[in-house]
């Protein structure tokens, strides 16, 4: 008792930041990634100042308060290049990083990530079939239809695979960590296998299509796509965040959460259900952005602790800005071409995954 | 009140529970006791609703379990299973409140809660350890956090009145924890269950059960051994058939029976 009183501030605290300072965090976080939104808009190719950028997300109207006036083509770019772009990149971040975080509560594990247990891919062969496969059926009434029958077939892709896995790795009312990452496996080489097919008997149009996306890249969703995916991915993120206090509990495990009133099926259904639209709706739209659900929500975590009230908005914020930064990087890295998205990440997430999966308070979880 | 009926649980062709009936009354400390394999982690799992009877009924409060509402019967009844496992960085006292999750939304619950928190971490000594990480603990503190997540479940509010049946059910609560906190532990229990709750604990140590039980549930092989008022069952004989062990009762000056242990000895 004596040691606990006078080696306080030696002792692990459950997060590196207190209670009331978790609120200012996400303030912060907000903050940055409004900046880093802002910042996006203003770097390309065409040098268009700050001041112009801001009048043209007015619409153009801003000349009347004083800021400088703007052409018609530079108008353009803010407005049906850089804006649509800049907020694809933001929501599909946001996205992947709550989805990533919610997984990881429903599993249990920091370890689920979306794209790692093959919940993305499942989406990639929901979305490959589609795009090869429709392409010749669908394509007689319309390509909007098609669109819209990709995102969907995407939808129930990552939904269909997100349930067998937590089916498979599931062993009496305990996610059974080892399984669920071999799984992983076994679902990401069979989506290939898939894919490949999918390459194989594509015709040249398609096969354009198919790489880019396998890829991950922010260059080739339409416009119309993105914001009409933007107002469903809001309301699958508000659905998301209402489940917070459900996987608060949820951590204490399977038995403990029913033992505490929570119908564990039906909620273990609904996070399936909700994730798998979400991922397999960002994918429908940039292809595999690989460990953006593992890093993401694995720092905010140090930073905020397990509680997901804070947890889910942090991580989606942080998620935003990183993939909103990535982006900008992939495309001012090199002049005149840019490096897919997925590529980046990859680069980044797959050492971050060894680093985690290597730390020892990781081992003990497998 | 519980009351089981003819239950019985099979997995893979094992009957491990083997048509038992029993009254759970309120008010009074059950103790489960039985050897290694007996069934008395099964029988609590029955009754806490987490598998499902193969055989037989189990009802709380006159309503048969399975008519129950997961949320309303999570308000009167708190569960703490043998094995707990907790890998996420939660703080001592988040883990405790998570306890009060059947409550979340109902009126008054943030006069509520706090109380019942604050209440039951004084009791198992966990005010210290508040921002402590719950990973970083000892087996034993930790286990004494998921009790106290447990108590706080099921704690009544100050004013309570009259006082609504509760039920708690714990899987060897005190294995792993020191003797003091053992004996606190048991204690605060008696308090628990002299306040209209039935509390059904299985437990290894038959003294601990002489000392703290009201009934004595003795299960072998899924079966129902013996049952009745700790009191004129628990002897040395019983615990010398059951347990293979030899067993000698010593009356304390507080007149109550506690037993001496010894292997027995096989040449024998």
């Amino acid at each position: 008792m004596y040691m606990d009183r006078t080696n306080k501030a030696l002792q692990p605290k459950s997060s590196m930041l207190s209670s009331n300072k978790k609120p200012y965090l996400i303030i912060l976080l907000l903050l940055l990634l409004s900046f880093c939104g802002f910042i996006a808009l203003n770097v390309g190719p065409i040098k268009i100042s700050p001041a112009q950028v801001i009048n043209a997300c007015f619409g153009g109207f801003g000349a009347h308060i004083g800021l400088p006036d703007i052409s018609p083509e530079t108008k353009q770019i803010i407005l049906a290049l850089r804006v649509p772009r800049t907020i694809l990149a933001m929501i599909v971040g946001i996205s992947l990083a709550v989805s990533g975080t919610v997984l990881q509560g429903l599993f249990r594990n920091p370890l689920a990530d979306p794209s790692l247990i093959g919940v993305t891919s499942g989406g990639a062969v929901g979305a490959a079939l589609m795009i090869v496969l429709g392409s010749s059926t669908l394509i007689f009434i319309s390509s909007s239809l098609h669109n819209f029958a990709i995102i969907f077939s995407a939808m129930i892709g990552s939904i269909g695979s997100t349930f067998l896995i937590y089916r498979l790795a599931r062993v009496g009312g305990r996610i059974h960590v080892p399984t669920m990452l071999l799984c992983g496996i076994a679902v990401n080489a069979f989506a290939g296998a898939i894919i490949g097919i999918m390459i194989y008997i594509a015709d040249l149009e398609n096969l354009r299509d198919l790489t880019f996306w396998s890829l991950g890249s922010f260059a080739r969703a339409p416009r119309l796509a993105i914001f009409i995916a933007f107002p469903i991915l809001l309301i699958f993120l508000f659905l998301l965040f209402r489940q917070a206090k459900l996987l608060n509990v949820l951590l204490l495990g399977e038995a403990e959460a029913g033992h505490l009133g929570i119908d564990t099926h039906k909620v273990g259904r609904r996070i399936i259900v909700l994730t798998g639209a979400t991922v397999g709706l960002c994918v429908s739209l940039t292809g595999t952005i690989a460990f953006v659900g593992l890093i993401v929500p694995h720092l905010m975590r140090l930073l905020v602790g397990p509680n997901h009230c804070y947890l889910i908005p942090a991580a989606g914020l942080a998620g935003g800005t990183l993939l909103i930064v990535a982006d900008l990087l992939s495309r001012s890295m090199l002049t005149g071409a840019e490096i897919p998205i997925g590529i980046l990440t990859a680069f980044i997430g797959a050492p971050f995954f060894l680093f985690l999966l290597l730390s020892t308070k990781h081992q003990k979880l497998l | 009140m519980i009351i089981i009926k003819d239950l019985s649980y099979k997995i893979r062709g094992h009957k491990l529970i083997n048509s038992i009936n029993l009254d759970l009354s309120l008010g009074k400390i059950h103790a489960i006791i039985g050897p290694n394999g007996a069934g008395k982690s099964t029988l609590l799992r029955l009754i806490s609703g987490e598998i499902k009877p193969t055989q037989g009924s189990i009802a709380i409060a006159n309503t048969r379990l399975v008519d129950w509402k997961l949320n309303s019967i999570a308000r009167s009844r708190a569960i703490l299973p043998q094995h707990t496992s907790l890998n996420f960085d939660y703080s001592v006292e988040e883990v405790v409140a998570l306890g009060r999750a059947p409550y979340l939304g109902l009126h008054e619950e943030t006069v509520n809660g706090a109380h019942a928190i604050e209440s039951v971490m004084k009791q198992l000594e966990l005010t210290d350890l508040r921002h402590r990480n719950y990973t970083t603990l000892s087996g034993g503190e930790q286990r004494r956090v998921q009790l106290a997540r447990v108590l706080a479940q099921i704690n009544r509010p100050v004013n309570a009145k009259p006082l609504s049946p509760k039920y708690l059910l714990l899987d060897e609560p005190v294995s792993g924890l020191d003797l003091s906190h053992q004996h606190s532990f048991l204690n605060t229990v008696r308090k628990i269950a002299d306040e209209n709750t039935a509390v059904i604990i299985s437990m290894h140590d038959p003294n601990h059960a002489a000392i703290y039980s009201d009934e004595l549930i003795l299960l072998q092989n899924g079966q129902l051994m013996a049952n009745g008022s700790t009191k004129d069952t628990l002897t040395s004989e019983l615990l010398e058939k059951h347990f293979s062990i030899c067993a000698e009762s010593i009356r304390t000056n507080s007149h109550r029976t506690h037993f001496v242990f010894k292997a027995k000895n096989k040449a024998n």
